[in-house]
């Protein structure tokens, strides 16, 4: 049975299998290796993912949703044609897709998975992917740090020699750094910093604002097939830039023409603050590191961000070294993601990764440097422990005569409790203790699976354990079952059917960026396509297929 | 018996993180994070304790093979001893080197030991040997360095009455006074934060005749190792105590209980003494055939220098080759050189102190020792009388009266492990043994083949006489 490695991203998503000593880049039913991270729901009610998906963001975005990863383990939800989804239904439809065509690809079922996961996703957001996992099907024993993985990859290709790395991992939507020190094929993540709100999309969206400033557009005036548009056309420039060194961005909006030169230096000089993002997790990964920058051999860039000119300039100018260019920096992390299974099923021997928990972990006491009441964090777990950790902690009674503990576990690096994530609490009885003397030990142990398990042991050696597993403190139970069925009853499109959807999407959204006189001949063009699907002649649909599809190429490009 | 993080690695104690890494990938990939959690957890807190350990002990310069774990408590902290090693009956090593021709001679000054120079004595630099020295400069007729660390020692100095204080030998009566006053010196050391671990300090405690006195008092010592424990110094000021001390001491690191889970390692250091009974004589065995006249204006002498007179006394050897050689050659150029022993310097017992005395005694056959002396005397005009005078007193060992080049009434001595001349330019030629000059070779050469053609004779006869 197959294994794979998936980088379920903000943006885009791919799986890779590790055979026989080589990663292979699984391909979908449309004959590419990306997916695009987005859902829509088609007029019938079936279940557009990837580039159909993406195409119908800017042609129906009442229907359609992307970018969810960013939300994952947070009670939001989107609405689309009617119904409700929340970060974790739309990943596992993303993942039942991917699935589906690994399925079809390699001709064999596909139940495992190791899934990457961006270093700096918190708790909830780990245990949110893992239940995105769980409702499509797939068993994932594993997550993998984003940046951890694209060090694997660099490493399984270049012969794991020994030195410091620091591999930069500038997605779409997080930003995540990492000091990754290998000596005799011990692969020891050092430290990991980063952003989960940092990516790609910002450059979009300081573009956008940008051109609406100039254009004396008022942005929240737009309607939403406006910005989606508007949007497309910033991520459009922002990839032309890489090439060359001016663009031209011209928008159809209101039957006018909009538009706006951009060079990269202008380019710097809008997205300043993202930047000044990019330098702060550098500096502190390489602190927690105990390294300094001389100590660094040489930089790994992946995520398609840091496809920007601009963005290594950045890099290279803050760190003063040379990015390797040997991985490619849109599969790094799949690729990565698919050794590690290899070798978590002993297919490779004799490297291992040792992997650190990304943030700090403890539970909130009384704060007694200040005695205002308050309470403190009292860290057990110091992030950038390696993993597994086990750490034991006492504590003493806050009051005399004390005969209940209320232990709450919180997840952060903020001394105010209620500024970190609370993860849940333990209660339990004690005998009678008094002031500052020792109540109770607290043990947390947080496993390479991300399992965190927290045992309170009285003086009087009653232990009471919490496991803080797949059980989200966002979701319930019942919530978790209402999703299964419900994703369960949800149908995606058949891949035959879906290369055509895939036309539709893309002409209805090659319309919404058009001007009038092409509008005419994509309408029309797409009214025969569509009389010819009803009608269900092979022939002419394979016929009205190709016209279409070569008006929309002349168009676009 | 406890098992500690260098058990659970199966390595001795090292600085080397190199050995460290290796020994906790091999047992990395037998206990796979993946398969055995549990033995994975101990190792990896065993490799970050061991690579903390490395990281604050590393800038101490302690070899490997220096440290031995003692003392394995049941909480998992133990002590490691630093041994120092005895490096002074070790092989001699050249000083020297062709690159010597090359550079011209330095103007000679006081703190040059004839060109023994700080790059070419093993591992020592000008500023280690600024350091090591610069407690000569509290002795009278020596210019001071003026630098910011010597200003703030002279201070402290002169604040705590230190010279007054360390300057008299102590008499058998009053050794018990002498114990509690020596111990409150180093007590008002060991307070001061920022002086506590300066060599030179320590130094000039050691060496004073008052304390050098005191040196076969086990008492004494055993007193001062309580005080440092207390002390609760640094690694790097118990190194630093331990490094001048003319005893045998050892520095030991305590690791009071690592914390493995954070990798946390606390150290506590003190410094044991050893005191080593050896064969050479002490100050009143040495001098029991001279004249009391002589003895005593020789101590008086002494006394009023107030100059390394323990060094010179003590029946122990100095444990640490460049130190004692240092000193040596120290007090060697000052005879030569300081007006205050211009009368004392033609008194045969002065030199009998020097060259039979513990300091030199252990290291007369010593090739650094040897170049020294000669580079210094060839700095100066000794006249021939001198130079007998102390000739007679190095005792055994080979060594040549040489004349100057160029100047009729100036003498030196070379040693047979080496020849060094200065040049007509002032420069040092050094030519090491075996390539002296080339009579001696001829001589050799020459005695040889008559030997062996006598023995050839012998034999001849012999088998005649069988005949």
């Amino acid at each position: 049975m197959a294994k794979i490695g998936i980088d379920l991203g903000t943006t885009n998503s791919l799986a890779v299998i590790y055979k026989e000593g080589k990663s292979e880049r699984i391909l979908n039913s449309l004959g590419s290796y990306i997916t695009p991270s987005a859902v829509s729901i088609d007029d019938d009610g079936q279940i557009l993912i990837g580039e159909a998906a993406k195409d119908r963001l800017i042609s129906h975005p009442d229907n359609s949703a992307s970018e969810f990863k960013r939300n994952m383990g947070l009670r939001t939800t989107v609405v689309l044609a009617g119904t409700s989804y929340t970060p974790e239904e739309l990943s596992s439809l993303i993942l039942k897709k991917i699935k589906a065509d690994c399925e079809a690809y390699l001709g064999e079922p596909v139940e495992e998975a190791i899934i990457s996961v961006p270093a700096y996703f918190d708790d909830n957001s780990r245990r949110a992917t893992r239940i995105a996992a769980d409702l499509s099907g797939l068993k994932v024993e594993r997550l993998i740090n984003e940046p951890s993985a694209a060090a694997l990859a660099y490493l399984n290709k270049n012969g794991y020699k020994d030195g410091t790395y620091l591999v930069i991992d500038f997605g779409g939507g997080t930003l995540d750094v990492s000091v990754v020190d290998v000596f005799d094929n011990i692969i020891e993540i050092l430290a990991v910093s980063g952003n989960n709100r940092l990516g790609g999309k910002d450059f979009n969206e300081a573009i956008v604002q940008d051109f609406c400033t100039k254009n004396g557009l008022d942005h929240e005036k737009l309607s939403s097939a406006e910005k989606a548009v508007v949007y497309r056309a910033a991520e459009r420039a922002k990839i032309e830039l890489s090439e060359i060194p001016m663009v031209m961005m011209e928008v159809p909006l209101d039957k006018k023409k909009y538009m706006l030169t951009l060079t990269n230096q202008e380019l710097i000089s809008i997205s300043r603050p993202i930047f000044e993002g990019i330098r702060d997790p550098v500096r502190k990964a390489i602190h927690d590191s105990r390294k300094t920058l001389e100590g660094i051999d040489s930089i790994i860039l992946v995520g398609g961000s840091c496809k920007m000119p601009t963005v290594r300039e950045f890099i290279r100018q803050i760190t003063g070294l040379e990015p390797v260019p040997s991985v490619n920096p849109d599969t790094a992390i799949a690729e990565g993601a698919a050794i590690y299974a290899a070798m978590k099923n002993k297919d490779l021997k004799d490297v291992v990764l040792t992997d650190i928990c990304p943030f700090t972990l403890g539970i909130a006491v009384n704060n007694d440097i200040l005695k205002d009441g308050s309470m403190m964090m009292s860290s057990i777990i110091p992030r950038n422990s390696t993993l597994p950790s086990s750490i034991t902690k006492p504590y003493n009674a806050a009051s005399n005569n004390q005969v209940r503990v209320k232990l709450h576990v919180y997840q952060g690096e903020n001394i105010h409790p209620e500024k970190n994530l609370y993860l849940g609490s333990i209660e339990m009885d004690c005998p009678p203790t008094r002031l500052n003397s020792k109540i109770c030990d607290v043990k947390m142990t947080y496993d390479i699976n991300g399992i965190l398990i927290v045992d309170a042991i009285t003086t009087d050696g009653n232990v009471v354990t919490k496991a803080f597993r797949s059980n989200s403190n966002v979701l319930s139970s019942e919530e978790i079952e209402k999703m299964r069925s419900k994703m369960e009853a949800s149908i995606l499109v058949s891949p035959e059917d879906e290369k055509y959807r895939v036309l539709i999407a893309r002409a209805e959204r090659v319309y919404e960026e058009s001007f009038a006189e092409q509008r005419m001949l994509i309408t029309n063009f797409l009214m025969v396509f569509r009389a010819n699907l009803e009608r269900r002649d092979p022939i002419k649909v394979k016929e009205s297929y190709k016209q279409l599809s070569d008006l929309l190429d002349k168009l676009e490009y | 018996m406890k098992e500690i993080f260098w058990d659970t690695l199966g390595i001795p104690p090292t600085t080397d993180t190199k050995k460290i890494r290796k020994a906790y990938s091999e047992l990395v990939k037998k206990h796979n994070p993946e398969d055995d959690e549990e033995a994975f957890r101990k190792i990896n807190q065993a490799y970050r304790a061991a690579m903390n350990f490395a990281r604050q002990i590393s800038a101490l310069n302690i070899n490997d093979e220096q440290m031995v774990i003692t003392n394995r408590r049941e909480d998992g902290s133990f002590q490691i001893h630093v041994k120092k090693e005895n490096e002074l009956l070790g092989a001699p090593s050249p000083v020297m080197t062709s690159e010597e021709e090359e550079n011209p001679a330095k103007e000679p000054s006081l703190f040059d030991f004839g060109d023994i120079d700080s790059s070419r004595v093993k591992g020592l630099t000008v500023q280690e040997i600024d350091e090591m020295t610069g407690y000569l400069s509290l002795a009278p007729g020596f210019p001071v360095p003026d630098s910011e660390k010597t200003r703030r020692i002279k201070k402290f100095i002169d604040d705590n009455d230190l010279i007054k204080r360390l300057s008299n030998l102590v008499k058998p009566e009053e050794t018990e006074e002498a114990i509690s006053n020596m111990l409150e010196v180093a007590k008002l050391i060991l307070d001061d934060e920022d002086l506590m671990g300066e060599r030179v300090l320590w130094q000039f405690y050691f060496f004073s005749p008052r304390v050098g006195s005191l040196a076969k008092s086990l008492e004494f010592y055993s007193k001062l190792e309580k005080l440092t424990d207390d002390a609760r110094l640094s690694v790097a000021d118990a190194y630093a105590i331990a490094e001048v001390c003319p005893l045998h001491p050892r520095v030991n690191v305590n690791v009071i209980k690592p914390n493995l889970t954070e990798g946390r390692i606390d150290f506590r250091t003190n410094v044991t003494f050893i005191y080593k009974e050896n064969k050479y004589p002490a100050f009143d065995e040495l001098m029991k055939d001279e004249n009391p006249e002589d003895v005593k204006e020789l101590i008086e002498f002494l006394q009023k220098i107030r100059l390394n007179l323990h060094a010179m006394l003590m029946p122990v050897v100095h444990p640490v080759k460049k130190y004692a050689l240092l000193d040596a050659l120290t007090i060697f150029n000052f005879i030569l050189r300081s007006p205050e022993c211009e009368k004392i310097r033609q008194k045969p017992i002065l030199w009998k102190l020097y060259f039979q005395g513990a300091l030199i005694k252990p290291m007369i056959s010593d090739h650094d020792l040897h170049v020294g002396l000669t580079k210094a005397m060839l700095d100066m005009d000794l006249s021939k009388d001198l130079v007998k005078i102390m000739k007679k007193q190095i005792g055994k060992e080979t060594c040549f009266i040489r004349q100057k080049m160029g100047n009729n009434n100036s003498y030196f001595i070379t040693f047979r492990d080496s020849e060094i001349r200065k040049d007509k330019n002032g420069k040092y030629v050094y030519i090491p043994y075996g390539q002296v000059t080339p009579w001696v070779q001829n001589f050799v050469s020459i005695a040889v083949f008559v030997l062996v053609l006598i023995m050839a004779i012998l034999m001849g006869m012999t088998l005649m006489q069988k005949n």
